[in-house]
């Protein structure tokens, strides 16, 4: 659907903003920075191609080259840190103070997120997140479904080792095997 | 068929797809594979504890900050980033319904205010029927599609210091020294400023009144632009007084009688603005708003 740049990422920019916010561990102001160099690289770039090229996915790619490109991974210490923040979450929960049920912290699973290397969170998020096919996935990481397969299956292995650790996987992950023991990521 | 394909050509799993070969094939392997069945329950496991990262919206802020940072680029304004990212202490509770403003007008003002739609490139889409016969009609239509949306939906800074809004127009857009327009302030009684975007473009809105009846100044930068004297525009045409009075008379009246179109449009120029009043004031008395502007 054709519009000026800012209807067609106006639309969406809830989604750009979540995926943002995944890729970068749930900081919302590192989020908000690559969000919008993201946004005005793709603006330059539909500006310069006479308003031919798709804006959204123009966005997306940019959102991923620079998170790609800045590499954010956990800080030294952060596992200790997730750990402390799921502790926290979860005897705030035992105390009554929240209602969120059984839901984890959004903050819990995003730093979760950092654990997986920026292309295999991007591959992650969009096949996982928003149910995007790989050859979509793979357009905005520039290669192959095959490669964003494997990408996907890293992102898998790492986020269940992440969230295991944290006692956040159910028991029936893993199609009769033990979670962490399958070779389920030590494909051909 | 290795799992990497297969994972390829069946992902999303609940996708409807054509069964071709490929398909056919990836679902064969999948049957047989337990690595790969690993994968699609792991695949359901993680989508469902992580579901509650779908549903976080972007703070209204950060649109604002996003599409000011666009609208300086466009403007050809070098610090478009930049100033994105700066935060603005004390602004806080403007912007929320700025914001919320903003976004209203971004996804639902797809029409051209000017012809050739400014800087940008692509051809607006959705401009209103019957808006593309003449010119002067085509922004004449865009000024009162605008006015009549504010009159159902307005969000305000309410303010009536002059100074106020002087700053904010600076704040915001970058416009030095507001003057306000030409008559005493007895006359014209200040109410706010807004933001908007017409056609892509993100101007301003002083909003007045003038003997109870509401009127629009709008402030769309637009680099380039010459110095134009105010002219009125196709379709306001509103008689001097309006019938439009009584109950509703202290806000916008829309309608038409005798032929005339309300509200009545003036537009000009300064260097690097365009500007109009809108309003349901006669085109006579928009124009001695206005007032003389050499070109």
């Amino acid at each position: 659907m054709a519009g000026t740049f800012e209807e067609t990422v106006g639309r969406e920019l809830d989604a750009l903003y979540r995926a943002a916010l995944f890729f970068c561990g749930g900081n919302g102001e590192r989020a908000e920075r690559v969000l919008t160099s993201a946004v005005l690289s793709a603006f330059l770039s539909w500006r310069s191609s006479g308003g031919s090229t798709p804006a959204l996915e123009g966005v997306e790619r940019h959102l991923a080259r620079i998170i790609v490109k800045e590499a954010h991974r956990r800080p030294e210490g952060g596992r200790e840190r997730l750990g402390r923040l799921w502790r926290f979450s979860h005897l705030r929960r035992a105390s009554g103070a929240d209602t969120a049920g059984e839901e984890p912290d959004l903050e819990v699973l995003m730093q979760a997120a950092l654990d997986l290397e920026a292309p295999a969170r991007i591959a992650f998020w969009y096949a996982v997140l928003e149910r995007r096919d790989y050859a979509g996935i793979g357009g905005i990481l520039a290669c192959t479904p095959r490669e964003v397969a494997r990408l996907v299956r890293d992102g898998q292995h790492a986020m269940h080792m992440s969230l295991g650790s944290l006692d956040l996987m159910p028991k029936e992950s893993r199609r009769g095997r033990e979670s962490g023991t399958g070779s389920g990521h030590g494909l051909p | 068929m290795d799992c990497l394909d297969a994972r390829a050509a069946l992902s999303p799993e609940e996708a409807l797809r054509l069964a071709t070969h490929q398909v056919l094939e990836a679902r064969r392997h999948v049957e047989r594979c337990d690595d790969c069945q690993d994968a699609l329950a792991l695949d359901r496991a993680l989508q469902k504890r992580l579901r509650a990262l779908g549903q976080a919206q972007a703070p209204a802020e950060v649109r604002e900050r996003v599409f000011d940072a666009v609208a300086r680029v466009r403007a050809g304004w070098p610090d478009g980033s930049g100033r994105a990212g700066a935060r603005r202490p004390g602004l806080a509770p403007a912007l929320g319904g700025l914001a919320a403003m903003v976004v209203i007008t971004v996804l639902g003002f797809g029409f051209g205010l000017f012809p050739g739609g400014l800087m940008d490139p692509a051809p607006p889409t959705a401009r209103l029927e019957g808006m593309r016969s003449a010119p002067g009609s085509a922004q004449a239509s865009a000024f009162v599609e605008d006015f009549l949306r504010r009159a159902v939906q307005a969000e305000h800074i309410q303010t009536s210091d002059p100074g106020e809004v002087a700053r904010f127009l600076t704040r915001e857009l970058g416009i030095p020294g507001y003057m306000g327009l030409n008559l005493p302030p007895e006359d014209l009684d200040l109410q706010g400023a807004e933001i908007c975007i017409v056609d892509g473009v993100r101007g301003a809105v002083v909003v007045y009144k003038k003997g109870g009846r509401v009127l629009y100044h709008y402030l769309i930068p637009r680099p380039g632009a010459e110095p134009r004297a105010p002219a009125a525009l196709g379709m306001g045409a509103a008689p001097d007084p309006s019938p439009f009075e009584g109950p509703g008379a202290g806000g916008p009246n829309v309608g038409t009688s005798g032929g005339g179109t309300y509200p009545s449009v003036v537009t000009w120029a300064s260097v690097g603005m365009e500007e109009a009043l809108v309003g349901d004031l006669s085109v006579a008395s928009l124009l001695d708003v206005a007032g003389p502007r050499a070109p």
